[in-house]
C-alpha cells in the first residue's frame, strides 16, 4: 500500500480532491455568509429563543373612547389604567373594539403614558382600532410622536399634539397650535384671539394651581386636532395637576362656599365663570381666567367649551353641569372652533 | 393734518414688542404685560404726556392677548400715575378684537382698587 500512495498517479488525484474539497468549502461559506444573521444586541429582558419575561395584563379601552362624550367609562378607565402601573404591572391597551374615538381621549391617554406618576416606570403596549376611519384618525393623531412604535403614519396633518414642563405662558405655542388650525380651516393663517386667549388662560391657571404643593413645574399638554368632515379644529389642553377644586386656593374656595351657601363644585364653577366669586366676597382672587374663556363661549369665538377638574363635568354651551363619580386628576378644557 | 401727525406718538404691540404676547410677569414667561410695560407703554406714555401728544397703542396684528398681559400693561400703568386718568392720554385701536377696548377701560378703573 506504501508503495501505491508514493505512486504519481495517486499523488495527482489526492491533489485535485483536495483542491475540490477546498472550492467547495469556500463556496458554501460565502453562501452561508449571504444567510447568516446580524448579531443582535443584548437585551436584558429576553433571552435567545425565548419570549420576552415581563407579562402585559390586558386593559380594554371604552367603545365609546371620548372624555367629552363619555366621561363616566373614560375616567373609569383611566382610574383602572393607575391601578395597575399603581400594582407594577405593564399593560397591553385593546383598542380594537373601539366604535367611537373623539381627539380629547388620545390627548390625555398621551399626557398619562408619559407621566411617571402614572406610569410608574412599567411598560405598556397595545394595538389600533379594527374600525379603518378610527384606525386612521388614531393614527394621524399625533399620538406615535409620542410613543416608541414601529407604525410611521404617512399623514401627520391632522393633528398636532404639544407638551410643556414649565411654568411660563407660552404665547409661541398657542399661535402654533392657532396657525396649524386655520391653516387647514382656511388655507391661510387667520387671527383667532378668543382661542389665543383660551390657551393663554389656560396655561396661566396650570402655571398658578395645578401643582399644589408638589415641588416643580406642572406639564401641561395642548393639543390640537383637525376633523375633516365636520370642518372644524378641535383644541384640548391638559394637565395633571390636582385641579381647580383641590388648588392652592382651597381656603379661598372654602370661604367663599361659605360666603354663597354653596354646597356642589358644580356651582361653584358657575359662578366662578360668571367672575362672581370675586365679586360677592371681595378677595383680590386671580379668577379673571375663567370668566375671560366663559366670554369667549359666550362671543362666539370658541364654540362647545367643556370642561372637567376634580368631580365636575361641564358642557358650558349645553347648560350641562354634573358631578362625577370618577373624578379627574387635573383639569381639562376642550372646545372647538368652526370652518 | 401736521399738527395730528406731531401731536401723536405711535405704539405698534405687534411691530415694536411681540406677535405673540405673555402673560403678567417678567417669571411667568417672555413677552410679559410688565416687560411690556416697562420697556414700551411706559416711557411712550411719558413721552406723550411731556410733549402733551396723544399716545396711539395700536393692538392690532398680534397673534392675541391673554387678559393677564392687558391687565399688568394698561392697569400697571394707572397704577404707576394714581392722580390721572391714563386713558384721558391714550387712543387705543383694536379692530381685531374690538371687545378689548372696554377690557382695558374696566382693568384700569379698577387698578387702583387692589
Amino acid at each position: 500500500v506504501k508503495k501505491f500512495y508514493k505512486e504519481k498517479k495517486w499523488r495527482e488525484q489526492s491533489r485535485r480532491r483536495q483542491r475540490s474539497e477546498l472550492r467547495r468549502r469556500r463556496h458554501r461559506n460565502v453562501y452561508l455568509s449571504g444567510r447568516r444573521k446580524a448579531p443582535q444586541k443584548f437585551n436584558p429582558r429576553t433571552k435567545a429563543g425565548t419570549t420576552p419575561i415581563q407579562s402585559y395584563e390586558p386593559l380594554p379601552v371604552p367603545k365609546n373612547f371620548s372624555l367629552v362624550n363619555n366621561p363616566e367609562e373614560v375616567l373609569a378607565f383611566f382610574e383602572r389604567m393607575r391601578r395597575m402601573f399603581a400594582k407594577k404591572k405593564n399593560i397591553r391597551f385593546d383598542l380594537s373594539k373601539v366604535t367611537d374615538m373623539t381627539a380629547d381621549a388620545i390627548t390625555v391617554l398621551v399626557s398619562r403614558l408619559k407621566d411617571s406618576r402614572y406610569t410608574r416606570g412599567r411598560n405598556y403596549l397595545g394595538n389600533e382600532p379594527e374600525n379603518e376611519t378610527l384606525r386612521r384618525k388614531f393614527t394621524e393623531s399625533g399620538f406615535y410622536k409620542f410613543v416608541i412604535s414601529n407604525t410611521k403614519p404617512k399623514n401627520r396633518d391632522y393633528g398636532s399634539i404639544r407638551a410643556r414642563a414649565t411654568h411660563k405662558v407660552e404665547g409661541k405655542t398657542a399661535l402654533e397650535l392657532i396657525t396649524f388650525a386655520t391653516e387647514r380651516l382656511y388655507g391661510e393663517y387667520r387671527k383667532r384671539g378668543g382661542v389665543y386667549k383660551t390657551l393663554a388662560e389656560s396655561m396661566n391657571n396650570t402655571r398658578d394651581h395645578a401643582a399644589g404643593n408638589r415641588k416643580g413645574p406642572e406639564k401641561w399638554w395642548a393639543a390640537v386636532h383637525f376633523d375633516e368632515t365636520a370642518g372644524k379644529a378641535i383644541f384640548t389642553f391638559v394637565d395633571n395637576g390636582i385641579g381647580i377644586f383641590k388648588s392652592r386656593d382651597l381656603a379661598v374656595l372654602q370661604e367663599a362656599l361659605r360666603i354663597l351657601r354653596i354646597k356642589k363644585n358644580t356651582d361653584l364653577l358657575r359662578k366662578m365663570l360668571l367672575g362672581e366669586i370675586e365679586s360677592s366676597t371681595g378677595i383680590p382672587y386671580r379668577g379673571r381666567g375663567l370668566p375671560s374663556i366663559y366670554d369667549c363661549l359666550k362671543r362666539g369665538d370658541i364654540r362647545n367649551l367643556v370642561i372637567i377638574t376634580n368631580d365636575v363635568y361641564a358642557n358650558i354651551e349645553n347648560n350641562d353641569y354634573r358631578t362625577l363619580k370618577n373624578e379627574f386628576d387635573g383639569t381639562f378644557l376642550y372646545w372647538e372652533i368652526f370652518r | 393734518m401736521t399738527a395730528v401727525a406731531t401731536e401723536t406718538i405711535y405704539l405698534s404691540v405687534a411691530k415694536e414688542f411681540s406677535l405673540t404676547p405673555g402673560a403678567r410677569k417678567r417669571e411667568d414667561g417672555e413677552d410679559s404685560g410688565e416687560q411690556f410695560l416697562d420697556e414700551c407703554l411706559a416711557p411712550k406714555y411719558r413721552e406723550a404726556r411731556k410733549q402733551g401728544a396723544v399716545l396711539f397703542v395700536d393692538l392690532d396684528g398680534t397673534g392675541g392677548y391673554g387678559t393677564s398681559f392687558l391687565e399688568e400693561s394698561f392697569g400697571g400703568l394707572q397704577r404707576m400715575y394714581p392722580a390721572e386718568n391714563i386713558l384721558d392720554h391714550i387712543e387705543i385701536k383694536t379692530e381685531d378684537e374690538p371687545y378689548q377696548k372696554a377690557d382695558i377701560e374696566r382693568y384700569v378703573a379698577e387698578a387702583n382698587d387692589k
